[in-house]
């Protein structure tokens, strides 16, 4: 069901350079949308003026099929987590948890209650009486959150909560923080820049780009299927060469590169477009020479962990491969083929704009 | 907009009591300034202008103006670069001992000076006891105690400027400029003035505003006699009732303060003070 | 690297130099003479107990203590708001508001009071005490909209935005969350501004009148007819005064964010 809707959103800063110029944009309930995309690319301005903290030009901001476009953001009950926490820094964490509670003039065995069950959730019971300033970031952010789950919000606003901490508390309050949204079943949306953060969290994300929706799916769609050369460099396809299509065979495609041909599964393209082709470096696989595929020479390679990263030479250009292999196979110097599994490849008709 | 508003009606006092007693004071003294009998004219300003004694101190507060920016750059600059390399706990007892005359009742700062200054003062004392003068000479009343009074109120101004335009002075720059073979007068020529320039110009134009405009250091350590611009305004004003003449002063040292401020906003846009 | 050693001569001369008279003075106040002389003979601290004792110090202290709380205070009330709407907001003329709210600092005291002293006489309603009062505001208001503004600079506006998404409307926001952080900030534009305001004499100077008179001005109006070390002792207590001043701003606030507001 529609739960939050942008209805032709235009919203900026200042007067005639609109961040969002008709902005379209639903969430469904009880689902946890991330909005995905570079710095700038207009997701704070997003998330601010779904919080009423911005007033859109034009257009509306729907939720329940009622008009908040107006609503003051002090009377929306959305709840907010930010990026630096926002904590405040006066206050104890007992106090900065209950103060959405205490604007709503609960009475004080209740505020109590709920506060000792939001702190439980979050795992922070014991340090009421701290203050902000006496907490490890990933308590801060725990704060935050209980402080925001607190009120019941209506909706549960996220604007990139994990990049302050480290990599390993990111990839536990990640976990962590799904379960709480799922627990609660409150509807929330989710602003980062991280793809994989996105891909691990979302029933859905949205794919922004310079104050647009790029592409809009399920975690894997966007992951297996990116609609765009800008959505495929975004989530990880970072090798890009040319190509042309040479024919179409059953579901297939035959692109041709230089001297190099290739069969894709791809879409219903006509023999003679130009294409750009996009292929992750794990989708690809060096073999000895000889039979299908690119040729080239390795260039160099480097451990990482659990996989090797090679280089190679080709003549498409320098293609990074990983191969999911603890001691590498090839050595620079040696002469390879890579190849792609057919599926792995995404092929968009070349526009200018890729 | 809505915000505008909101901001417009928040600075509302403010606006209201500035307009009227900081505003409308300041313009009705500059327009009387040019009007005589319901016209305009610059009659009041070639009046003022062709008195000497106007001319004289004039001259003099500009000279002791520079006179004093100068010795205080010129001292500030070894002075602060010590304080810079100081530890911490250090520098904050030094910067609170600086401040002192800054923060001190002006009169009790000047006052000091008397006991200094004064015919049997510490200095007098000193040159009759070795005996290079037999008489007491007079040291108070003159340019050059003025100087002395108005540098002890405006050093600390410009050492606080050059400390905070050296701090953010990276150590490392200096040391590298070293490494490469510049001396030491070598690299502050090169790396540490540049980078500190900022720092010196809002400093010096501080101290030079500051000094032209300064009054209670040459009321009493010039007394009435040797007068400045700050006293002239006031001797035109209260002693002589001139008031036509004194409107003239005030807005001459109001065009210079004005004028100097907006040089600097000009020249370091970023940190006007 | 540490400094040369010239460098450090410089420092300790300039010392010597902001300092030194302050020790002399000091050091005469409990001479015996009844001028000022030096070295000073005998000791004694009668110029102290006869300054304390004289009525025109005492209510000129009286006036300039009051004058400086009220002025201070007035200047903060109008500052703070004024602060806020400069940095928390952008609109049209906002510029030209951030230089209006600045320029009491730069225009000359002496001038200012000497134009509000014109202005008063015009107006003959304004007693003595209120033309002080409005004085002072106007010459202090710069620097508690310097200060507030630089430390609401300093205090992340998304924590007001969280106060305010969870239902606190933004003047209670302000109240609850903003004012509460700003504490530093307020207390170090209350001493600039007293200091400022105390210290005083080119706008006092024109706005005093008879049986209203600030302590600096009493002062200078003493110095000109008596040459004893009564003024000395003054100066030594208030010297002292000041030294305590800085010594409680060092302790609690950090001298920097005072001054470098
Ligand atoms: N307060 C502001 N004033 C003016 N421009 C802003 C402001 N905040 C953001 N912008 C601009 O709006 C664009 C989108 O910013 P933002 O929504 O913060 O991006 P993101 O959160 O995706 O990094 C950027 O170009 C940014 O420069
Ligand atoms: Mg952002």
């Amino acid at each position: 069901m529609e739960y939050l809707r942008l209805a032709r959103v235009t919203v900026g800063y200042r007067k005639g350079e609109p961040i969002l110029s008709d902005f379209d944009l639903t969430v469904r309930e009880g689902e946890l949308v991330s909005l995905l995309g570079p710095s700038g690319c207009g997701k704070t301005t997003t998330l601010r003026t779904i919080a009423g903290f911005l007033f859109p030009w034009s257009g509306r901001v729907l939720l329940k099929d009622k008009d908040y476009t107006r609503v003051p953001p002090h009377r929306r009950n959305f709840g907010l987590v930010y990026q630096n926490y926002a904590l405040f820094p006066h206050l104890s964490v007992f106090e900065n948890v209950a103060f959405g509670l205490r604007m709503r003039r609960l009475p004080r065995e209740e505020i109590r209650r709920r506060v000792e069950e939001a702190l439980r959730l979050v795992s922070l019971e014991g340090l009421e009486r701290r203050l902000p300033g006496q907490l490890s970031g990933g308590q801060r952010q725990r704060v935050a959150l209980a402080r925001a789950l607190v009120i019941r919000p209506e909706l549960l606003l996220l604007d990139e909560p994990l990049s302050n901490l480290d990599a390993k508390l990111r990839a536990g309050m990640r976990t962590e923080l799904k379960r709480i949204q799922r627990e609660l079943s409150v509807t929330a949306i989710y602003v980062t820049h991280d793809q994989s953060e996105a891909m691990a969290l979302s029933d859905r994300v949205v794919l922004m780009r310079a104050g647009r929706i790029e592409q809009e799916g399920t975690p894997a769609e966007l992951y297996f299927r990116p609609a765009t050369p800008f959505a495929a460099d975004f989530m990880g396809f970072t090798n890009r060469f040319d190509a042309v299509v040479e024919a179409r065979e059953g579901g297939e495609l035959v692109l041709r590169a230089g001297r190099v041909r290739l069969r894709v599964r791809g879409e219903d393209l006509a023999p003679g477009t130009e294409v750009t082709v996009a292929i992750r470096p794990s989708s690809l696989r060096l073999f000895p020479p000889g039979g299908e595929g690119i040729p080239g020479r390795v260039v160099s390679h480097a451990f990482q962990g659990e996989s090797v990263q090679y280089v190679v030479e080709t003549g498409l250009g320098e293609l990074v491969v990983v191969h999911p292999e603890s001691t590498p196979r090839f050595s620079p110097g040696d002469e390879v083929v890579a190849r792609a599994a057919p599926d792995e490849v995404a092929v968009f008709p070349r526009k200018e704009d890729a | 907009m809505l915000t505008t508003r909101k901001a417009l009606l928040l600075s509302v006092p403010a606006l209201a009591v500035l307009a009227a007693f900081f505003l409308v004071p300041l313009a009705t003294t500059f327009i009387d300034s040019l009007r005589e009998g319901g016209t305009w004219t610059i009659g009041r300003y070639v009046a003022v202008l062709s008195q000497r004694s106007f001319r004289v101190a004039l001259i003099r507060s500009l000279k002791l103006g520079a006179l004093v920016t100068a010795i205080a750059a010129l001292v500030s600059y070894p002075a602060a670069y010590a304080i810079s390399k100081l530890g911490r706990t250090k520098r904050t007892l030094l910067m609170s001992l600086i401040i002192l005359p800054l923060m001190t009742n002006p009169v009790a700062r000047t006052y000091a000076w008397f006991v200094v200054m004064g015919r049997h003062g510490i200095i007098n004392q000193a040159l009759l006891s070795l005996g290079l003068v037999d008489r007491p000479v007079k040291i108070l009343y003159t340019e050059g105690a003025i100087a002395v009074g108005l540098l002890q109120l405006f050093l600390p101004l410009m050492l606080l400027s050059l400390v905070s335009a050296l701090e953010n002075v990276p150590g490392e720059l200096e040391e590298a400029a070293r490494s490469l073979g510049a001396n030491g007068l070598r690299a502050f020529r090169r790396v540490i003035l540049p980078l500190s320039a900022d720092g010196l110009v809002i400093g010096g134009t501080l101290v030079f505003t500051g000094s032209i405009t300064a009054y209670v250091t040459p009321a009493i350590l010039g007394g009435t006699r040797v007068l400045m611009l700050s006293t002239l305004l006031y001797q035109k004003a209260m002693t002589l009732m001139d008031c036509e003449g004194a409107t003239v002063v005030a807005v001459v040292m109001l065009l210079l303060a004005v004028g100097l401020n907006a040089l600097l906003r000009r020249l370091r846009p970023r940190e006007a003070a | 690297m540490r400094a040369p050693r010239s460098a450090l001569v410089v420092l300790s001369l300039s010392l010597l130099f902001l300092l030194g008279p302050f020790v002399i003075l000091f050091w005469s106040s409990f001479g015996t003479q009844a001028s000022l002389a030096f070295p000073p003979e005998g000791f004694t601290i009668y110029w102290f107990k006869k300054v304390l004792g004289m009525r025109m110090f005492v209510d000129a202290f009286r006036v300039s203590v009051l004058l400086a709380l009220s002025s201070t205070a007035a200047a903060l009330v109008l500052g703070i708001p004024a602060a806020y709407a400069l940095v928390r907001f952008s609109f049209p003329g906002k510029s030209f508001l951030e230089l209006l709210f600045t320029s009491p600092i730069i225009v000359p005291g002496l001038v200012l009071g000497f134009a509000l002293l014109r202005f008063f006489t015009a107006a003959a309603r304004y007693p003595v005490s209120l033309r002080l009062f409005l004085g002072h505001m106007v010459l202090l208001f710069p620097y508690t909209v310097r200060v507030i503004s630089a430390s609401l600079r300093n205090f992340d506006p998304t924590v007001e935005e969280a106060a305010v998404s969870l239902g606190a409307p933004r003047w209670s926001a302000f109240l609850r969350v903003v004012l509460p952080n700003l504490r530093a900030g307020v207390m170090a534009a209350f001493i600039l501004a007293f200091i400022t305001s105390f210290n005083n004499v080119p706008v006092s100077l024109f706005l005093s009148g008879p049986g209203v008179t600030t302590l600096p001005i009493q002062m200078l109006t003493y110095m000109e007819y008596y040459y004893d070390p009564t003024i000395a002792a003054l100066s030594t207590l208030l010297i002292l005064f000041t030294v305590v001043i800085i010594q409680l701003v060092e302790k609690t606030l950090g001298l920097s964010t005072t001054l470098g507001g």
